[in-house]
């Protein structure tokens, strides 16, 4: 009897270790959260996934039969007035400032360079309870900057999600706020809702670099993370080689591409196909064809890292790079 | 019987745990129910309620006392630390570990001294009745891991290994009433170093698939029989 069901229980145990749950990462915004049973839903995610993918790569290669070109923002979402730099949609903005009334812009000029932490927060607390839904978000976020700034995490995450409460505010401004939230996240660890805010501030503000460093961060290391979906990997993927692209577009500094592959090239410990993917595209695109080569050939040496679908897929890219790329 | 009832309560617990993690029951009711399964399994046994009434009597105790598992209190100490977070998540997390690993070593004492018995092995202390107990606390063992894995997100169940590991050499310090555990305990340190370089291991694999689905099912095996060769080689080496 006894040996009987610890038999059961060795054997269940055996197969549950074999299929272990994966763990699923954030759903891709502007999508309605999954709720439910996934029953079959995980191979739909898959095929979505590599349906995105496919389409990503399409439009990369778009330009001709050469090489991929980087993706770009499209012309409507560069803004003439948008300065790459800042982690304020007023600093990347310039014309969102001078909707703000006079007198509250001098407030908050005065709150900005108040050296005394109480003293500023006590005009921003003013300044939240505005009558502009405008003026009380911008308090708000400024709040939890603050909060972020003297590393009380939970106190930034309340201002953020405070002022996303607030409707009827400019999208750009809201990305603001998920940044301040997916930041706090980043430095408390917890990557999974880091992930989810900061492609939200992405997704709202597709011309905010901060965001999108962060963002990159985040997601380099989410892919090193063993129990990963299928799904997850190659959005993840295709969400380092958009930043990669959109990065140096947006500091209008074509040396970034070599710099954020350099940086990836030296920092990941166990770099998987999908970092060597990105470190490729990083040197071709900043014209150096040698260690682009280097950077692919490598993807190929480090198989096993990735779930095996979303490997394949990879490696599949990188060997028409690999035939692309002139000798 | 009580302790068939046990070990239907751990099935139950393992089914609805993996049910769980692939989201095949609602998340809240489930957990909790997984969680008094494996309670109930702890307090149903023999071993647990013995020792709780040898200690509250006063007899003379089966369970040594916390001082001995000095080792797994400081991997308590060392595990936040390395992590740089100490908050709710984590103190659950690591109380929901201690009581799976409380349930699966108290288990997996009272099915190795049933089977024991029904073996027909003369000798608590022989070569036989160790064999059959570390094989029934290494089917436990990974079972604890096991539930521990579906049922969180995390990679490795530290606090689990460490939980276990203080258990076991605070059980197996007393070898009158576990005579299976007396070579797990002798070696405490190597036991819990056993135990954290088995994690390692892993997660220096952890991103290869195939490599730790071999190492999962070869887990079980490798503690215990691991902990014995060193407790065997340190014996030897005393002079």
């Amino acid at each position: 009897m006894a040996t009987t069901l610890v038999g059961i229980v060795l054997a269940l145990t055996v197969w549950g270790l074999l299929h272990l749950p994966e763990v699923r990462g954030p759903d891709p915004p502007g999508r309605p959260k999954t709720k439910g049973f996934p029953w079959g839903t995980s191979g739909s995610d898959t095929e979505e996934a590599r349906r995105r993918w496919q389409k990503f790569w399409e439009r990369l290669e778009q330009p001709g039969p050469d090489l991929p070109e980087p993706p770009r923002l499209a012309s409507s979402e560069t803004d003439r007035a948008r300065r790459p730099a800042g982690d304020t949609a007023f600093m990347r903005y310039r014309d969102l400032w001078t909707t703000v009334r006079p007198t509250v812009r001098q407030q908050f000029r005065v709150a900005a360079i108040s050296s005394n932490l109480d003293h500023k927060l006590t005009l921003l607390q003013i300044l939240a309870q505005d009558d502009d839904a405008q003026v009380r978000f911008r308090a708000l976020v400024e709040i939890a900057r603050v909060s972020l700034r003297s590393r009380a995490f939970g106190e930034a995450e309340r201002g953020a999600r405070a002022a996303l409460a607030l409707a009827g505010i400019d999208r750009r401004l809201r990305a603001d706020a998920y940044f301040v939230l997916g930041v706090a996240a980043l430095e408390r660890e917890a990557l999974q809702s880091a992930e989810e805010a900061l492609a939200q501030a992405v997704d709202h503000d597709p011309g905010f670099w901060d965001a999108r460093w962060a963002h990159l961060t985040v997601v380099s290391r989410q892919l090193e993370r063993p129990r990963q979906r299928t799904a997850d990997c190659l959005d993840r993927t295709r969400w380092l080689i958009e930043h990669l692209g959109v990065m140096p577009q947006l500091a209008q500094d074509r040396t970034q591409f070599r710099d954020i592959a350099d940086a990836f090239a030296q920092s990941a410990a166990r770099p998987n196909a999908a970092i060597h993917l990105v470190v490729g595209l990083g040197y071709l695109w900043g014209g150096d064809h040698t260690r682009a080569r280097t950077a692919l050939a490598a993807a190929q040496q480090a198989r096993g890292s990735l779930p095996r679908q979303c490997e394949a897929l990879l490696l599949e890219r990188v060997e028409t790079l690999l035939t692309q790329l002139p000798e | 019987m009580g302790l068939a009832v046990a070990l239907l309560g751990w099935l139950v617990a393992l089914i609805s745990g993996w049910l769980v993690a692939h989201r095949l029951l609602p998340r809240r009711p489930a957990v909790v129910a997984t969680m008094m399964a494996a309670l109930g399994t702890s307090g149903l046994a023999w071993f647990w309620p013995e020792a709780v009434t040898a200690w509250w009597l006063g007899e003379d105790a089966i369970l040594a006392g916390p001082e001995t598992a000095w080792l797994s209190m400081w991997a308590f100490v060392v595990l936040p630390i390395a992590r740089q977070c100490l908050d709710r998540g984590w103190l659950w997390e690591a109380w929901r570990d201690g009581l799976v690993a409380v349930a699966a070593l108290g288990l997996s004492v009272d099915v190795a001294h049933v089977m024991i018995a029904t073996l027909g092995i003369a000798h608590p202390s022989g070569v036989g009745a160790t064999l059959v107990g570390m094989a029934v606390m290494s089917v436990f063992f990974t079972a604890g891991i096991a539930l521990c894995l579906v049922a969180s997100t995390r990679w490795f169940p530290w606090e689990y290994v460490a939980w276990f590991s203080g258990v076991a050499v605070m059980a197996g310090t007393v070898p009158a009433a576990l005579p299976h555990l007396a070579l797990v305990a002798h070696g405490g340190l190597a036991t819990v170093v056993g135990a954290f370089l088995t994690g390692y291991l892993l997660s220096l694999a952890a991103s290869h698939r195939g490599v730790v689905a071999c190492l999962w099912g070869g887990l079980g095996v490798l503690l215990p029989v691991g902990v014995t060769a060193l407790c065997t080689v340190l014996e030897v080496a005393q002079p």
